[in-house]
């Protein structure tokens, strides 16, 4: 064959090419190595800040679901549950109503006691914080009465989240 | 075992030429060193075996061929390996470029100057001996030098005790009608001579006086098919030893001295190999072979690198799927937290997560408050404690966010009993209290911030 005597010469250079090929690769492939490892700790970092803002969101999300189960249904009003602790009777009932995200209120009932038995208003306060749907007390202001042992002016201020 | 000069093979056969006859001897490599059996004269059995590939060697007579210690001026090994065919062309009778050579040995002498030992012959008496060899059906591969071989043998069959030691020694080969010389001391080639037939002693006295001193111990070893004629051998042993006295002895298996000698070197490795078939008389076994090393070599280079390419390859291919899964974790945390894809990378898709978070966070916080605060509790377990303590309250204040109670207590450390309830709650509480009073009762102001 007029070629044989190439064909050594070719297959030897050949094979010096892509071992200098394989060599070099492999060479490349150490150095970069790592550049890609300071790119994964990167990314690993990233990944670690962003679980660290789920679980700083994560509460409040609960908070969220809880709170659509919880006020599934309709809700007691307050001077509907006032009624059932007569002679105790408020001075003065405010209702505010604040609207939030997603469609839902917060509807904020100011309930104002004037020299009343405490024990009693504590008894309305826990009715009203207790049951199926329950208000929540989000603020409680006790002044003693000076004449009235256990009597005292009482404001409280009932809080609720409601979709309609 | 160091391989020879036909270093693959594994069995030789050694053809030497005496007179009109032959003596063939094949040689095998084992496991315990070399074996050799010898062929009659009649059996045409190796024949088939060199057909099957087992290669034949043979060598140069003495008197077709020369030997020369070739002194160069030259301190370092590479210089005078370059002018040693200039300063051989001048030495030689005929044309360096009408011969074949070989420099087997090259070594310094007292002066430190390199000194090299170079064996050859003319290219005709080269193809006069392929003729020979032909004549039998006989294409040697290796064609040694007789001088070299019979040498190295009897370094073999008779090493020295003492390797520095520089005794001399004389190695006769008695041929049918032929005789060899070979003169050296210790290890070291003095000369190598053919002997006339004609008074063969007188002639190997005189070539030993030219390189002997009077008085030297000279170590004699014979060897040849011409120490079986004892009419022959005897005498010229005897005037050899009177002439120069000292050890003699008769090589074993004397008559394939030669042939065990050229066969042994073609198989092992020897101090002073030879091959006169080089250049255009080079087997083409030799250059086969060395196609067979540059393909072998060729494909070892490419199996190398394609495992290099491939181990590389899957590094990066492995580096490259854990960024992808890595990224694809990313992007997909950032995108569940923030609520819709975020397409950003690095810190720009963390500060566009953070922002939507906080965002989320403030939507959520009335959520939060309104499920997780729970002032009635503290009330509830507040009352019980204060009227246990007959502490006297005359303000509370108690929202999500601060607390302020003030009142009367009994004793200095009766307001104390409060603490607790209220630090369990998450609050930061502070107790101050003034003087006791008139009554002997202690005012007490407890205050706090919130729950978060």
């Amino acid at each position: 064959m007029k070629y044989a005597r190439f064909i050594t010469p070719v297959a030897l250079g050949i094979g010096i090419v892509v071992l200098l090929s394989g060599m070099a690769l492999c060479t490349a492939t150490i150095r970069r190595t790592p550049l890609v490892r300071a790119r994964m700790e990167s990314k690993l970092r990233d990944l670690n800040r962003l679980k660290g803002l789920e679980q700083r969101l994560t509460p409040y999300q609960q908070a969220y679901a809880q709170a659509e189960s919880a006020t599934a249904g309709s809700t007691v009003p307050i001077t509907s549950a006032l009624k059932k602790f007569a002679p105790l009777k408020a001075e003065d009932v405010r209702t505010e109503s604040e609207a939030l995200n997603d469609n839902w209120q917060r509807i904020r009932t100011t309930v104002a006691f004037n020299e009343s038995a405490i024990r009693d208003i504590m008894a309305f306060v826990d009715d009203v914080t207790t049951g199926p749907i329950p208000w929540r007390l989000a603020r409680c202001d006790i002044r003693a009465s000076s004449q009235s042992p256990g009597h005292g002016h009482v404001t409280v201020q009932f809080e609720q989240l409601r979709r309609p | 075992m160091k391989r020879g000069t036909i270093p693959w093979a594994r069995s030789v056969y050694s053809v030497i030429m005496d007179g009109d006859s032959s003596i063939t001897v094949r040689a095998t490599r084992t496991h315990s060193g070399m074996r050799f059996d010898t062929l009659r004269n009649d059996d045409d059995t190796f024949r088939a075996d060199m057909d099957s590939g087992i290669p034949t060697c043979s060598c140069l007579s003495t008197r077709r061929s020369f030997s020369r210690w070739v002194q160069t001026p030259f301190a370092q090994r590479k210089k005078a390996l370059r002018v040693l065919p200039t300063l051989l062309d001048i030495e030689l009778p005929f044309a360096l470029e009408d011969c074949i050579y070989e420099c087997s040995s090259i070594d310094r002498d007292p002066s430190g100057r390199f000194k090299g030992l170079v064996t050859g012959a003319r290219t005709s008496d080269i193809t006069t001996a392929l003729e020979n060899l032909s004549s039998l059906g006989v294409a040697p591969t290796v064609l040694d030098h007789e001088g070299l071989a019979l040498w190295a043998e009897a370094l073999q069959e008779r090493p020295p005790t003492n390797p520095d030691n520089a005794a001399p020694r004389a190695v006769v080969y008695l041929g049918s009608s032929e005789g060899r010389l070979v003169i050296g001391r210790g290890t070291k080639i003095l000369g190598i001579h053919a002997i006339r037939s004609t008074d063969p002693a007188t002639h190997i006295v005189q070539l030993m006086h030219s390189n002997i001193s009077e008085g030297e111990q000279v170590s004699w070893l014979f060897a040849g098919p011409g120490t079986d004629d004892r009419e022959r051998y005897e005498p010229l042993r005897a005037k050899l030893i009177d002439a120069f006295p000292g050890g003699s002895h008769t090589a074993s298996d004397s008559t394939t001295f030669l042939a065990r000698a050229v066969a042994r070197r073609a198989l092992a490795h020897s101090a002073l190999p030879c091959n006169l078939l080089s250049g255009p008389f080079e087997h083409p076994l030799f250059a086969q072979r060395r196609h067979t090393k540059l393909l072998s070599a060729a494909a070892t280079f490419l199996l190398a690198g394609l495992v290099l390419i491939a181990a590389a390859a899957s590094r990066n291919a492995q580096h490259a799927n854990h960024e992808q899964e890595l990224n694809k974790v990313l992007r997909e945390t950032a995108s569940q937290l923030a609520g819709y894809p975020i397409l950003a990378k690095g810190d720009d898709a963390y500060d566009m997560t953070q922002r939507e978070v906080e965002n989320q966070i403030q939507a959520l916080e009335p959520f939060a408050q309104h499920m997780n605060a729970n002032i009635s509790a503290t009330l509830q377990a507040l009352l019980p404690k204060m009227a246990a303590a007959q502490l006297q309250i005359d303000e509370i204040h108690l929202s999500d966010d601060d607390l302020s109670l003030r009142g009367t207590a009994p004793e200095w450390k009766t307001p104390e009993a409060l603490l607790p309830i209220l630090k369990a709650q998450g609050r930061q509480v502070e107790l101050s209290r003034d003087d006791a009073r008139d009554d002997g009762t202690i005012p007490f102001t407890i205050s706090s911030g919130g729950t978060r």
